[in-house]
């Protein structure tokens, strides 16, 4: 069994991905999903800038373009400098021609006004103010073709809609360059989605590689979620290799000083074949497991190694392997009682906590069944010895617990009132960043980008789903008007302000034929005539808006060769299996959020996308789920706990360390200036099932009065406990750190309380002449 | 012998003329070392090296001012189209064209502002320099064209030296560039003669510093832009100043044109 897992190792997936800690909560899941399945993600952004003052945009876009060229398939499918056309003029002229298709009766309403006189020569001054400028006679086709600037409107719309990217853009040359004009944005697009860890490897290196052909007057910045997948995955791999290095170590020399005994290897054998055994079956019933869940294998092997160790120092105490008969229920209920903490994970609606919860059991019930019933076997069968004596750790003395019993139960107390005070000064932080464990190097990258891009951050989405575009289109209209009459218009950039659906285009290409009568152009153009001599214009300097007035754009006409508008759509507009999502963008702001989700509830395939949105979400999900989670864990130990000892006083007793290491572990926590998390919950609970079992093994020696070294076995069972935790001190992951804090700090009270308060409770709680018992 | 006696005075002879002639291409050769060594340069300096150096002299120019006087022809007007006005350029960001006729019109970018005046609406109107494209038209050509910066312009425009002395440079935009869709070629006279063979107007003030002017290659005399669709502007720059401190009213809108 043990051979058959070590050789599944190397086929099991493991994945990295931080999705399955969150809950199934559907708001979540949805907007994870949703972010998995457009192409958001799967974005790189170069950010190039200038190194030197002496070296010019020119040179920058040059070196934009070079790069460009120099990427391509299988790892880039598609790159952005910009805009897409060379030729930017030709792209507006052409939008121009759809102007009949998009002008609603508002827009109509706002042309009819500018059919005076004061209103024609105002603007046709305006294109005579132009020209005296050098090169303002570039725009001049522009000009001619839309003299009252009818088509402005919509031209603001394409800006307002490529801003909606997040960036704080200008386009020169038609590329995207900072305001500064000393940096220039490439906007990457990868089939590699984020959670593909060996594929993110190779894109970064490809990327890396290819920057290295860039001019020493330009850097370079990659912003891509690809380098937190990747970091985060090497900083665990680095925290699990120092983790385990470390806890073996530590095992080692207990080992060599506790026990010098070869038999006694078998005692930590038993955990690292359970925690082989536990990763394969997980494989093997939920398909991957993450690595999250085996940086909880130092962990795990504390707790497994427990049942070994107290069997192992009761076999060697006086009475041998018959001591394990006596020793049983407790090491049973122990077992069963950490279990049942794991157990309640199975009610979270975390799957990552699913998978924990099973692979924990497994390797529980495995060394339970090892320790039992294989270990007994094999110690009887050789000679050796426990070189530390079963009595070096034991009950303290009548005479003591008569001295110290109460004062050490006075300063537990006081330890318990004021840590119960700093307990009220926990903040729970349900930020989902807080579990990215990317080094300096990435976020400082972050934080240059922010600097030079704008710091608004990424905007919120609206999302409308259908299987049919032209509807779905269509519902965005509606949408798209109910939310700028409750948000700023400005914020709310939606595909519906630039192209509506066919069915309303065809109704404004209808309107537009109505309004430009015969009777009505011919009034215009005598209107514009006159406002031409006045400027020194010739009278048919503005003929090509008349020849462009009436014919517009077929309706059906796709007007794809238009590279803005397409470039648009392709953000705006996603394809997925299911049909088409159209987006909208907005602040990610509360006031926004509410507003919008509100509207968004209007329709039945719509739905919200913000971080914002999904912190609280996380946020209101966790804050009801876990003191349910950890309401549960807590009555089913004290269930058993009673089960065992069959007395309430003693079941109060033994869980007196579980209530210590709570509000010690969660107590520590604003004393260091750290925020409590879901990861630490879930270690909290770890501790209670741990601790718990220190407190039954320590009210079973004070009844038991035999000497079979029960001390001796917890305080070993905590220091090896204390290595698998204390070794995640080292982890550099925020995840493991926050998980190794609370293992620690939770079991090394609860332990020093189990040892030192329980014995003088017990005579307070038990007094003389009571304290005999039957087994 | 008697032949070898009638043969000998004629080889000294020789050997007296040829030493006579070396003499005197020695003699010429230094008193026009210089002048030698200039049109060497100019024989074997190619475009690319001309370039180069006309980059790194006009690299050292931080302030500009100068007046213009600007000819356009174009499809749309009666006519040809002349404003006179000044320019003010000081880098990276800073730029002003006041226009004293046929109206008075002034813009003025200061970093990512544009304010922008006119006697005929007497509002002055402001802008961040990205909502206002004319305006970065505007500043990108002058700042293109009196940067010097002509070397790193190869990618995308072909070059060719017109003329050495003075030096007259025409830039053709390359296919599918951006600025092959609108220019049909650039055409910039530096320093000396203009493109009709008239000198430029002398500076009234210092006609020595003039004569200065006229040979350095830091100043622009014209610039000719040639559209695809036929249209012609014509800069024509006089009274310029390089380097020198500019008034701080230059960058003010309204009270300039007043």
């Amino acid at each position: 069994m043990t051979v058959v897992s070590a050789i599944s190792l190397t086929w099991i997936p493991f994945e990295s991905d931080i999705a399955i800690m969150l809950p199934e909560d559907e708001t979540i899941q949805r907007s994870i999903r949703f972010l998995r399945e457009s192409n958001f993600s799967d974005k790189v952004v170069v950010s190039l800038g200038l190194t030197s003052d002496d070296a010019s945009t020119q040179e920058l876009i040059r070196a934009v373009d070079s790069l460009a060229d120099r990427l391509g398939p299988p790892l880039i499918t598609k790159k952005i400098t910009g805009l897409p056309s060379s030729d930017v003029m030709e792209e507006i002229r052409g939008f121009l021609l759809y102007v009949p298709q998009l002008f609603g009766e508002e827009q109509l309403a706002r042309v009819q006004q500018q059919f005076t006189k004061e209103a024609v020569d105002a603007r046709l001054k305006g294109v005579y103010r132009q020209l005296l400028l050098p090169g303002g006679n570039f725009a001049l086709p522009l000009s001619r073709l839309d003299p009252l600037g009818i088509g402005t409107e919509a031209l603001r719309s394409i800006e307002r809609l490529s801003a909606a990217q997040g960036y704080d853009v200008i386009i020169e040359q038609n590329h995207f360059v900072s305001r500064d004009r000393r940096h220039a944005l490439l906007i990457l697009q990868t089939p590699i989605p984020l959670t593909d860890g060996m594929g993110s490897k190779r894109l970064l290196a490809y990327l890396n590689e290819t920057l290295k052909g860039l001019p020493e007057s330009v850097s370079a910045d990659l912003i891509s979620g690809h380098a937190h997948t990747v970091s985060n995955e090497e900083v665990m791999r680095r925290d699990i290799r120092l983790t385990t290095i470390l806890a073996s170590a530590a095992f080692f020399l207990v080992f060599l000083l506790g026990f010098r005994d070869v038999r006694a290897g078998i005692i930590f054998l038993i955990p690292l074949i359970s925690i082989l055994i536990s990763i394969s079956l997980c494989a093997l019933i939920v398909g991957k497991v993450s690595y999250f869940i085996v940086g909880m294998g130092g962990v795990i092997t504390g707790i497994s190694i427990d049942y070994g160790i107290l069997v192992y120092i009761t076999v060697r105490a006086e009475g041998g392997v018959n001591n394990v008969v006596k020793v049983a229920r407790s090491v049973i209920v122990g077992a069963l009682t950490t279990a049942s903490a794991f157990a309640a994970f199975f009610l979270s609606s975390v799957r990552g906590y699913h998978d924990l919860a099973l692979f924990s059991i497994i390797s529980i019930l495995f060394c339970l069944c090892c320790s039992l019933f294989i270990l007994p076997f094999l110690l009887r069968s050789g000679q050796g010895e426990c070189s530390v004596p079963s009595d070096v750790v034991s009950l303290p003395s009548k005479s003591f617990r008569r001295v110290w019993g109460r004062f050490i139960v006075g300063a537990w107390i006081l330890l318990m009132l004021l840590g119960g005070v700093e307990l009220g000064q926990v903040n729970f932080n349900s930020d989902v960043s807080q579990y990215d464990g990317s080094p300096g190097e990435v976020l400082q990258a972050e934080e240059r980008f922010q600097q030079v891009w704008g710091s608004r951050g990424q905007p919120a989405m609206a999302v409308l789903q259908g299987e049919n575009l032209e509807e779905v289109l269509d519902q965005n209209e509606r949408l798209h008007a109910e939310a700028v009459s409750q948000v700023d218009s400005k914020e709310f950039a939606s595909i519906a302000s630039l192209w509506p659906s066919k069915a309303t285009r065809r109704a404004n290409a209808d309107r537009w034929k109505q309004f430009w009568t015969p009777e009505k152009t011919a009034q215009f153009r005598e209107l514009l005539v006159d406002s031409c001599r006045a400027c020194g214009f010739k009278p048919d300097a503005f003929e090509p808006f008349f020849d462009n007035l009436v014919p517009g754009k077929d309706i059906d006409d796709d007007p794809s060769n238009l590279g803005i508008l397409e470039h648009l759509k392709d953000r705006f507009i996603v394809k997925n299996r299911d049909g088409y999502q159209v987006i909208s963008f907005f602040p990610d702001e509360d006031a926004y959020i509410e507003k919008l989700s509100e509207v968004v509830t209007r329709y039945s395939n719509a739905f919200v996308v913000s971080r914002k949105a999904l912190t609280l979400a996380l946020s209101r999900s966790v804050s009801f789920e876990m003191p349910l989670l950890a309401c549960i864990a807590v009555i089913s130990i004290s269930c058993l706990t009673l089960l065992l000892l069959r007395n309430l006083r003693l079941t109060l007793l033994a869980l007196a360390p579980v209530l210590t290491s709570i509000i010690v572990a969660f107590g520590v926590m604003p004393v260091l200036g750290l925020p409590l998390n879901v990861p630490c919950l879930i270690a909290g609970m770890v501790v209670v099932g741990l601790t718990s079992d220190y407190g039954i093994f320590m009210v079973y020696q004070c009844r038991q009065k035999e000497k079979i070294g029960i001390s001796l076995a917890v305080t070993l069972c905590a220091i090896t406990t204390l290595i698998g935790a204390g070794s995640l001190l080292f982890a550099r992951h925020p995840v493991l750190f926050g998980i190794g804090l609370t293992l620690t700090t939770g079991i090394l009270s609860g332990y020093l309380s189990a040892l030192l308060v329980i014995p003088p409770l017990y005579d307070l709680f038990q007094p003389a002449g009571k304290d005999s018992h039957t087994q | 012998m008697k032949a070898l006696m009638t043969l000998e005075p004629m080889r000294c002879f020789r050997a007296l003329v040829a030493t006579l002639l070396f003499a005197c291409f020695c003699a010429l050769t230094c008193e026009s070392q210089e002048v030698a060594t200039e049109f060497l340069r100019d024989v074997t300096e190619n475009t690319n090296e001309l370039l180069l150096r006309l980059e790194g002299q006009m690299s050292k120019i931080q302030t500009l001012q100068t007046d213009f006087t600007q000819e356009k022809r174009l499809a749309i007007m009666e006519g040809s189209f002349i404003s006179r006005g000044c320019l003010f350029l000081d880098r990276p960001n800073r730029f002003a064209w006041h226009v004293r006729e046929p109206v008075r019109f002034s813009l003025v970018v200061d970093g990512d502002i544009v304010r922008q005046w006119d006697e005929d609406t007497d509002k002055v109107m402001e802008l961040p320099l990205s909502k206002n494209p004319a305006a970065q038209t505007a500043l990108v050509q002058m700042k293109d064209w009196f940067s010097g910066a002509y070397h790193s312009l190869m990618g995308e425009y072909e070059v060719t030296i017109l003329a050495r002395k003075p030096t007259s440079i025409r830039f053709i935009p390359r296919n599918n560039t951006p600025a092959s869709k609108v220019i049909s070629s650039v055409t910039v006279f530096l320093c000396g003669l203009a493109s009709d063979g008239a000198q430029p107007t002398p500076a009234p003030a210092d006609s020595t510093a003039q004569s200065l002017k006229d040979n350095d290659e830091r100043y622009i005399h014209q610039i000719i832009i040639e559209e695809k669709g036929g249209d012609r502007t014509e800069m024509t720059f006089t009274n310029t100043h390089l380097n020198e401190a500019i008034k701080q009213d230059a960058w003010d809108v309204r009270p300039r044109v007043q």
